[in-house]
């Protein structure tokens, strides 16, 4: 009985005071959708491999490695030994597996494929319990000539054909150590298994598993002797109960008997201290890796906090306006409340009636939420490019938070206002006009001007993040690398070519009038692979840690890196040539330096020309210094680095096409490719969209994080418009005595412009220091970066103000241009 | 000082047309001190509305001084109003946020060619001449009728304007606080402000020099109750 007369009483306070309900349910029905749409990401973001039986006791064995003087090197991936070393020498650890990503080409029918293939352990589906649709985890790839294919690969390869059974021949490039013989082999492998198409809630990929066991596995031996070479993910299970502090401490003494960073990299240093074992857990790898390099790109914790922390400020804003108009309204209200407590109404059952009206607001809200996800989902798929969520109606434990979050949205916003007006004494209320003011009223004016301020000082913040991080981003993508990025296409099945045939696909590929130049490399900028080596300067106790780069002579110039001193190297010159064999015979070969590496020596650019130094204990001259180059974008500062000619491990051909000749000039490459490698399928990519492809995940969160800043700005804007509407109605009387003492109309917007824009200034200076600091942060990421400029603070804080000038102006316009008589006619 | 000719206005809604004021021919002379009485609905306000130039009339001319102020805009009436005329209400209508002496300073936030400290001391100066001054850091809350009326007089002549127009002033008050609201006024019209003041209360129309009195719309009869 007394519910209903809630119930009705709720309904009817919502229908009469139709601008404030409508703000109201607008406000938090936006922001519970926002929240919806945030928590969708954040649940995505953390679900990543706990759907995989048995995730919970694996870890990712990483590397760190820690050259004297250089910033530490972290790697999702870990030398190969390691591992296998763990499982056998540590009894906490139950079992090992590992993923090498190898390039191969996979031909069935006649049809080449260009393809990432994972070589794993042959008890890879046994560890890692990826679901097998068809297949023995146990046995799938214990046949070293077996192949395991996704289902969209098998049905790319056989259609709609049982693939298991089926032979696809796979050919691979087969490397000695340091590239200096390749040799392309064809196998025939056997479809054992197929595995069910990952989805992207993993940081793992994989379309094709082929056993380390399998003759088609390209690494030499000797890579996989190395407890140097990083190129492989590890991964370890641990006894339930062990912990991996005690695993790594029982690792420690295996590292400092198997690694000996003295002789191969003259670092004086113990082996477990140069290499140092991290162990991450296999759920949190997608969360906490973000520049380590791993199999696809992570996602970030940060990012993670981030939407969580502006998902809770959407629905606090929301809340906001939910507190500020119930209490605006307060006075509206007086007369009610007065009579209700005139005839028994006792406080509890005024604070469980406004309480009720704040449900009743919060549910409508919730019930316009859910419509607004269910229709917009598709879309938002859509712009996160992949699905996070498509049965949202039938999800129950996502419904009942959203309900939740609805209820508390409106206890929080409901409760300050049913407690400041349930206290209200009926006497002084009855005498009060209805455009008088009391006492508690001046408190909760008080309380309005804050929530607006915080507010504000919500949206400002928000806004100046966003404006710095777009800046951020620009900067990046417009800065000067050092290096060429257009037209440049890199062609990176070179590999699979002898040395000598690639020399000579390069210069078939010169000879073409369409491109410009032709290098070849081990490395190329943006692919974040590095080398390292050593270097000792005569005078110079130091031993340096520096980057080494293979590079053709031609490769500065199709790069159009500056060279500042010195000369280029040459082909025709016998001692810019590096070779494979025993390093004594490269002694008093020429290198290229960069200018942190001739800084590093101690010499100036022209200085260092003519210089001997000590590469990996092999005397070399420095012919010339070039520029730097930010070969890792804008994240990284230049590493020294030491540039030499070793036609053997030149594997990437790098080619610089001529504006306007693209795509003939495609065409020309891929038929000069089978003219040498018929048997493997080009694999090539444009440099700039590898560039490109660095600033996605980052373009893609700044533009969601200004989508959902513009809606935090929108529902602050609602609020004010509502708390504009009912200032500017309270303010009549006064307005119509300034009138009537001489007051304009323009005199009158001003005055109540001036209201609202002492409060957006207070919210400038609480919210200017608190984005400052989180931005230095955050910026502290980038070695390159913009200056914190003020203006993007004085830019954000005019936007906020212009915006609630427009939002207030529209009332003030309007009560400006009433006639003053309405409002001072007698009562 | 005030010359109204077959002046007239006409509410017009939707469906029905009001004559608030038909064919009203008055002058009002300076220093002249004149109270406009007639029964509810009559007209009064409106007629105070549009002689204190915060209405316009519908047709017929308002001479004020020697200008014709009939097609005057917004501003220019506003800026005229704020020179000329003092306005008293019945409800006094002073602004519950400013204290008294920040009520009387309204009436000359305006004026622009008043500077800040000279508004100060007019205001003081004014607030003293209506024995009110001891206040002067009082809410309007904190005052009694009559004390809130004599401020609401103090901004009506801080400005000094030429024309005071009053609407029922002593409407909300008791009689000794409304005789003392009377005295102040006539005070006021002896030291040469013009004064129109709208009244129900005979009692109170015996302080003006002539009554005016208005019927549905039309101004029935002058009686001058004393000569100038």
């Amino acid at each position: 009985m007394m519910f209903r007369h809630y119930l009705n009483t709720a309904i009817g306070n919502l229908r009469r005071y139709k601008l404030y309900s409508v703000i109201n349910i607008a406000g938090l029905s936006v922001g519970l959708a926002c929240a919806i749409f945030i928590v969708l990401f954040l649940r995505d973001e953390l679900s990543y491999d706990k759907w995989i039986p048995g995730s919970d006791h694996l870890y990712r064995v990483e590397v760190t490695i820690h050259f004297p003087g250089r910033p530490p090197l972290n790697f999702g991936s870990v030398p190969f030994p390691v591992p296998s070393a763990m499982q056998e020498q540590i009894p906490e650890v139950t079992a090992m597996t590992r993923i090498s990503p190898e390039e191969m080409t996979v031909a069935t029918d006649g049809r080449q494929f260009p393809e990432t293939v994972m070589v794993v352990d042959p008890n890879f589906f046994r560890v890692i319990q990826l679901p097998l649709v068809q297949g023995d985890p146990a046995s799938v790839l214990a046949h070293p000539e077996s192949i395991v294919l996704s289902q969209s690969t098998a049905r790319k390869y056989f259609g709609a054909l049982d693939p298991v059974g089926k032979i696809l021949t796979v050919s691979a490039a087969r490397c000695e150590r340091g590239f200096k013989a390749c040799h392309t082999d064809t196998y025939p492998l056997t479809v054992t298994g197929v595995v069910r198409d990952l989805p992207h809630t993993t940081h793992l990929v994989g379309e094709i598993f082929i056993p380390n066991t399998s003759r088609a596995d390209g690494v030499s031996q000797l890579a996989k002797e190395s407890w140097l070479d990083i190129w492989s993910f590890g991964y370890v299970a641990l006894a339930p109960g062990a912990t991996p502090d005690t695993v790594l401490a029982k690792l420690r003494p295996i590292m400092d008997r198997s690694v000996n960073p003295t002789e191969a990299e003259n670092v004086n240093l113990k082996g477990s201290d140069f290499e140092q074992i991290r162990l991450t857990r296999f759920r949190d790898v997608h969360l906490t890796s973000d520049n380590y390099g791993g199999l696809k790109a992570s996602g970030s914790a940060t990012t993670v906090y981030g939407f969580a922390i502006i998902a809770a400020l959407i629905l606090l804003l929301a809340c906001f306006n939910f507190t500020n108009l119930a209490t605006a309204r307060a006075m509206l209200r007086a007369r009610e409340i007065s009579l209700r407590k005139a005839v028994g109404a006792k406080q509890w059952q005024l604070i469980v009636q406004f309480l009720s009206e704040a449900l009743l607001t919060a549910l409508l809200s919730l019930i316009i939420a859910l419509g607004l996800v269910e229709s917009l989902l598709p879309l938002y798929n859509g712009f996160l490019g992949h699905t996070v969520e498509t049965r949202f109606l039938a999800d129950w434990p996502l419904l009942v938070g959203a309900a939740a979050a609805a209820i508390a949205a409106g206890l929080i916003g409901g409760a300050y206002p049913a407690l400041v007006l349930s206290r209200f004494r009926p006497t002084a209320l009855l005498r009060t006009t209805a455009s008088g003011g009391s006492g508690s009223e001046s408190g909760s004016g008080r309380m309005r001007l804050t929530l607006v301020i915080a507010q504000f000082a919500v949206s400002i913040g928000l806004g100046i993040v966003t404006i710095v991080v777009f800046r951020q981003i620009e900067f990046a993508r417009n800065m000067d690398l050092g290096f060429r990025r257009d037209g440049i296409v890199v062609i990176r099945s070179a590999r699979n070519l002898q040395p000598t045939a690639r020399e000579s696909f390069a210069r078939a590929l010169r000879a073409e009038p369409g491109i410009a130049g032709v290098a070849l490399s081990n490395t190329v900028p943006l692919d974040g692979r590095r080398t390292t080596g050593n270097v000792r300067v005569p005078g110079q106790s130091q031993v340096f840690s520096i980057n080494t780069t293979d590079i053709s002579p031609e490769f500065p110039e199709v790069y159009g890196m500056r060279l500042l001193s010195g000369r280029l190297l040459s082909s025709e010159r016998g001692a810019d040539l590096f070779s494979s064999g025993e390093s004594r015979s490269n002694a008093g070969r020429n290198v290229l330096i960069n200018t942190s590496a001739a800084h590093l020596f101690g010499y100036t650019a022209p200085a260092a020309v003519g210089k001997a130094i000590t590469l990996n204990n092999v005397q070399v001259t420095v012919a010339g210094v070039l520029a730097d180059a930010r070969i890792n974008g804008a994240r990284e500062t230049p590493a020294p680095t030491v540039y030499f000619y070793n036609p053997d491990s030149n594997i990437v051909v790098s080619i610089r096409v001529h504006a306007g000749h693209l795509s003939d000039t495609l065409g020309l490459i891929d038929k000069t490719w089978r003219s040498f490698a018929a048997e493997s399928a080009i694999q090539r990519d444009f440099l700039s969209d590898t560039f490109e492809d660095t600033f996605q995940s980052d373009e893609k969160q700044g533009a969601m994080f200004a989508l959902f800043v513009g809606i935090a700005i929108f529902i602050a804007c609602l609020g004010l418009f509502g708390l504009a509407a009912f200032t500017a109605d309270r303010r009549v009387k006064e307005i119509g005595v300034r009138k009537v003492f001489g007051a304009r109309n323009v005199d009158v917007v001003r005055l109540l412009l001036r209201q609202f824009s002492i409060p957006v200034l207070i919210a400038n200076l609480i919210a200017w220091p608190i984005a400052w600091y989180y931005l230095n942060e955050w910026l502290a990421n980038y070695a390159y970066r913009i200056f914190l400029n003020p203006l993007y603070f004085l830019l954000a804080g005019a936007i906020a103000l212009a915006i609630a000038w427009a939002t207030v102006s529209v009332h003030a316009v309007r009560v400006a241009r009433s006639n003053p008589i309405h409002a001072l006619r007698n009562e | 000082m005030i010359t109204l000719k077959h002046l007239t206005k006409v509410y017009q809604t939707a469906e029905v047309e009001t004559t608030a004021l038909r064919d009203i021919n008055l002058e009002v002379a300076l220093g002249e001190f004149v109270a406009v009485m007639g029964p509810s609905g009559c007209g009064k306000s409106t007629f105070l509305n549009i002689v204190g130039m915060l209405d316009t009339a519908t047709g017929g001319e308002y001479w004020f001084g020697n200008q014709n102020i009939s097609g005057y805009s917004e501003s220019k009436l506003a800026d005229l109003r704020k020179s000329a005329i003092g306005f008293v209400f019945q409800s006094f209508n002073l602004i519950d946020e400013l204290n008294v002496s920040e009520n009387v300073e309204v009436a000359l936030l305006y004026h622009n060619d008043i500077s800040a400290s000279e508004r100060r001391k007019r205001v003081r100066e004014t607030l003293d001449r209506m024995k009110i001054s001891h206040r002067a850091r009082h809410m309007p809350q904190q005052l009694s009728g009559g004390q809130q009326q004599r401020v609401a007089i103090a901004r009506a002549v801080v400005a000094r304007p030429k024309l005071i127009l009053a609407d029922e002033p002593t409407g909300n008050l008791d009689s000794a606080n409304g005789e003392e609201v009377m005295q102040l006024l006539t005070e006021l019209n002896s030291s040469g402000t013009t004064v129109v003041m709208v009244t129900h209360s005979h009692s109170h129309a015996e302080y003006a020099h002539r009554v005016v009195n208005l019927l549905d719309g039309a101004l029935i009869t002058q009686d001058i109750r004393r000569a100038l």
